[in-house]
């Protein structure tokens, strides 16, 4: 019963490890609309000026983190000022 | 066989228990608790007030309708219409921000389909095998031919579309000249989505070009002859 309890908490723990690991980004709650103007243009110019695919791969992968993050944890006007602001950036190219 | 009687017992309760608790969590669940109608409309208003999206405002709508039916059980039908008479005019004003709401979310949706169809087409240029430039140029033109020759056949096939128009017309709008332009419509159709396709492999193209080469691919065109023209005098 012990050992089936341990097996059952190590797999609990493990999962929320992944998915804890998948979320990554965390949005500040107190300051999330700066957040957004700044992360946004910052991590698209990241994008639009990346030298090789291996950089440009980078910054799209956070840029698209962050989307998710503001997406799912802020929403609102807050998201929209991140998307508006990164459309903004990518389109340059 | 005296204490196996008593634990079938304790079980059976604790079935019965069971059901009574979830029967009553349902039904204290669906239950509305009204007051008078003004307070009630009073409460909606708040909400309606709160509300900022389409699902919020048929949260709204669906209490109103909770509300009403709750009068319309306890009290009859005309404190229910009253209830309504109050609440109405609220959820009107409130709907008429309906259109905004639809606008706001349509725009969002905009601007998150522009955000990951950049990114997509980022991806898509950044793998493409670009080749050297006379490859690239001949693509381009390749492709440029290709949207040459469809927007004849397009241009054709309005033409028909639009002389097929005045023919059904003349004959009464018989049913086989009707499902014929449908058919031609459905073509235009198909026609207009090959050369978009066309033209979005040319912008992946040139976007390649400006991501690998980090410049602008300029095609110079071929001079023209001129005819010159001898003056005379």
């Amino acid at each position: 019963m012990k050992r089936v309890m341990i097996i059952v908490v190590a797999a609990i723990a493990s999962v929320a490890c992944c998915n804890r690991g998948g979320e990554g980004v965390v949005i500040n709650e107190q300051d999330h609309e700066n957040m957004a103007y700044d992360k946004s243009y910052e991590l698209a110019e990241r994008v639009v000026s990346a030298t090789s695919y291996e950089e440009y791969q980078a910054a799209a992968e956070e840029l698209r983190a962050y989307e998710e993050a503001f997406r799912t944890q802020i929403g609102g006007t807050s998201y929209l000022i991140f998307l508006e602001e990164s459309n903004a950036v990518l389109n340059q190219i | 066989m005296k204490k196996s009687r008593k634990s079938r017992f304790m079980l059976a309760c604790g079935y019965v228990a069971f059901v009574v608790l979830l029967l009553l969590g349902t039904r204290c669940e669906s239950r509305v608790h009204i007051t008078t109608p003004e307070r009630d409309a009073k409460h909606i208003a708040e909400m309606a007030e709160l509300a900022h999206s389409e699902a919020e405002l048929k949260a709204v709508e669906k209490m109103r309708a909770n509300y009403e039916q709750a009068y319309r059980k306890s009290y009859g039908g005309a404190k229910a219409l009253y209830f309504r008479s109050l609440v109405d005019p609220i959820l009107d004003a409130a709907g008429d921000r309906r259109e905004v709401y639809a606008a706001e979310e349509a725009y969002l949706a905009a601007q998150q389909g522009a955000f990951s169809d950049k990114l997509r087409d980022m991806d898509k240029a950044w793998t493409m095998e670009l080749g050297s430039d006379a490859d690239v140029v001949a693509t381009i033109e390749r492709n440029d031919a290709t949207i040459e020759a469809k927007n004849a056949e397009l241009a054709t096939l309005i033409a028909e579309n639009e002389q097929l128009a005045v023919d059904i017309i003349e004959a009464g709008y018989p049913e086989d000249m009707l499902n014929k332009i449908g058919e031609l419509e459905a073509k235009i159709e198909s026609k207009r989505e090959e050369i978009a396709d066309v033209e979005y492999a040319n912008e992946i193209v040139r976007l390649a070009y400006r991501l690998q080469r980090g410049e602008e691919l300029v095609i110079v065109e071929p001079e023209a002859e001129i005819e010159v023209v001898e003056e005379v005098m």
